[in-house]
């Protein structure tokens, strides 16, 4: 193959057996970067058809990224939807020829390959947050009973939880009899995983939040609460917040 | 008559024209406009407080033919003297009216054994606790040997409506195996109780401790140590909407939770409360997280 570059023209030759599907195939590559080879010599076409294949890879890939998102808050997806939505806007502002006319070819294969790499990164971003990310598990956590009195053991349950290495956990307390009692004030807890004094966090109050640390898959965890208040109060207790994270 | 261009017809100063005695009643015309321009000072957007308070719990708040007496009035009393306002002579309320009269504006602030409590939160602001007490039991002669929850067993316990002790006897009768009886007011318990129609009166121990001491002579007494429920925290009752004032209140009732006055006005009024050990006071006494806690708030701060 023969490169016989005068300025801004290039005329690309192939000689040999394969040559042609040799040829074909880089064209092929060089359209889906670059553009239309009857055009990336020159200005692109705004809206030409080879422009579009990569826009749509672009899409599929940061549908796929969606798609695989893990639950969890969402303010640790913020760089992960910033990389794919960077993505598909330099996608389609290669589509619509943005600049097209002062840009070279080199400019709109990096575009392209610039546009790709995001979308990519999105995807494997995506994928270390279903690993490793916070996942919001206050829905599958029970606490039993819900109410106590001076001295009581509560335990909090989360079920069939994904493997991270630490719990936070946030409990509400409230006057279990509003109408004849106000002792949220004066209401502390004790939480620790079971047999594992080393874990003991004491004089908790409503909407504190506590870390655990975990050790291993496991189908369930479970953090013990004695619950500390005036004598003749009864206080219920309730899970505001129980999330998962490395 | 020539125009005068109103550049040329401005007046001289009239300092030079003033004679000392025109001077003068100016002078005194201006204070006197200024002083009556001054607005009256205000509190809880009133020149003139209007304050509800019990008159038929002796010890706390109680009027016979002496006057006025009890915790709640002295307290009244130090909020008068420390407010640069106005105030009304007191009137009167009963338990079950407290909130109403507040939120229709009939009172502006309540001093009346009331309870601070989240549900009443949701309604008025409360300044407080000035006092802390327990839910105890009044027996007549009757009750000589009612030591403990299970003496009560089964026997007719009278508390009166509005009250978080009717609350609370509502919660624990299924329990205790009370039965309760629910009376209109206090006085109605003590009437019951004095003629036997009920084995106990169950409320707060400093209002059954004002009892025991105004029916000393018949025998009335409360059950020491015996408490059922939650601890009570009285706070001043006022209508939501002056945040600022409550603030200012609060502040007071900080200091003044913390001084020997407190101390004086509780042995003053409730005597039985500490009878034989002085330092049974200070188990009543609130302290300062816990007025943060509870005062000028939705709802009490963890």
């Amino acid at each position: 193959m023969t490169d016989d570059r005068r300025g801004d023209d290039v005329q690309v030759a192939s000689h040999g057996e394969g040559a042609p599907a040799i040829g074909k195939v880089g064209k092929l590559f060089l359209s889906v970067f670059v553009g239309d080879p009857a055009e990336f010599i020159g200005n692109v076409k705004r809206w030409s058809g080879w422009n579009w294949p990569p826009f749509f890879l672009v899409i599929t890939l940061g549908a796929v990224a969606l798609i695989i998102a893990p639950g969890g808050p969402t303010d640790q997806f913020f760089w992960v939807y910033v990389a794919i939505g960077t993505a598909v806007v330099v996608a389609f502002c290669r589509v619509i020829g943005v600049g097209s006319r002062d840009s070279s070819a080199v400019w709109r294969a990096l575009m392209t390959g610039g546009s790709l790499l995001l979308a990519v990164l999105g995807i494997v971003g995506m994928d270390h947050l279903a690993d490793h990310g916070e996942v919001d598990v206050t829905g599958r956590t029970r606490i039993s009973p819900a109410t106590g009195t001076n001295g009581s053991r509560l335990r909090v349950v989360v079920n069939a939880p994904p493997e991270r290495a630490q719990l936070r956990l946030v409990l509400t307390v409230a006057d279990a009899v509003p109408g004849a009692q106000s002792c949220t004030p004066d209401t502390e807890m004790a939480l620790q995983l079971p047999n594992n004094a080393n874990t003991l966090v004491a004089d908790v109050t409503s909407g504190q939040p506590v870390e655990f640390p975990l050790g291993g898959l496991r189908d369930r965890i479970v953090v013990d609460v004695d619950l500390l208040t005036e004598d003749g109060c009864r206080m219920s207790v309730s899970v505001a917040e129980a999330a998962l994270h490395d | 008559m020539s125009r005068i261009p109103l550049t040329q017809r401005r007046i001289r100063p009239s300092s030079s024209r003033l004679t000392p005695g025109v001077a003068v009643s100016l002078f005194a015309l201006v204070g006197l406009l200024s002083c009556s321009a001054e607005p009256e000072p205000e509190f809880l957007g009133r020149e003139r407080v209007t304050v509800a308070m019990h008159n038929d719990l002796p010890g706390l708040s109680y009027v016979d033919d002496h006057g006025h007496s009890g915790l709640d009035y002295l307290l009244f009393k130090h909020v008068r003297e420390e407010l640069d306002v106005e105030f009304s002579d007191p009137v009167p309320v009963s338990s079950r009216d407290r909130i109403a009269q507040l939120v229709s504006k009939r009172a502006d602030m309540t001093i009346a054994s009331f309870s601070i409590t989240p549900q009443r939160m949701l309604e008025i602001d409360f300044v407080g606790p000035y006092l802390k007490t327990w839910q105890g039991f009044l027996v007549g002669p009757d009750g000589a040997d009612v030591q403990t929850m299970d003496d009560l067993r089964g026997k007719r316990v009278c508390t009166w409506d509005g009250t978080t002790s009717q609350e609370t006897v509502d919660d624990t009768r299924i329990t205790s195996e009370w039965e309760p009886v629910v009376k209109d007011d206090a006085s109605d318990c003590i009437e019951a109780l004095l003629g036997g129609q009920v084995a106990a009166v169950s409320t707060d121990q400093t209002i059954l401790y004002g009892f025991a001491q105004h029916h000393a002579k018949d025998g009335l007494r409360v059950v020491p140590d015996l408490k059922v429920g939650a601890p009570q925290y009285y706070g001043i009752g006022i209508p939501k909407g002056h945040r600022g004032d409550c603030l200012e209140l609060a502040a007071w009732l900080k200091t003044y939770v913390g001084s020997s006055t407190w101390s004086k006005d509780i042995d003053t009024s409730l005597p039985l409360l500490a009878e034989g050990d002085p330092e049974r006071i200070n188990e009543h006494k609130p302290s300062t997280d816990a007025i943060d806690a509870r005062s000028c708030r939705d709802k009490a701060s963890p």
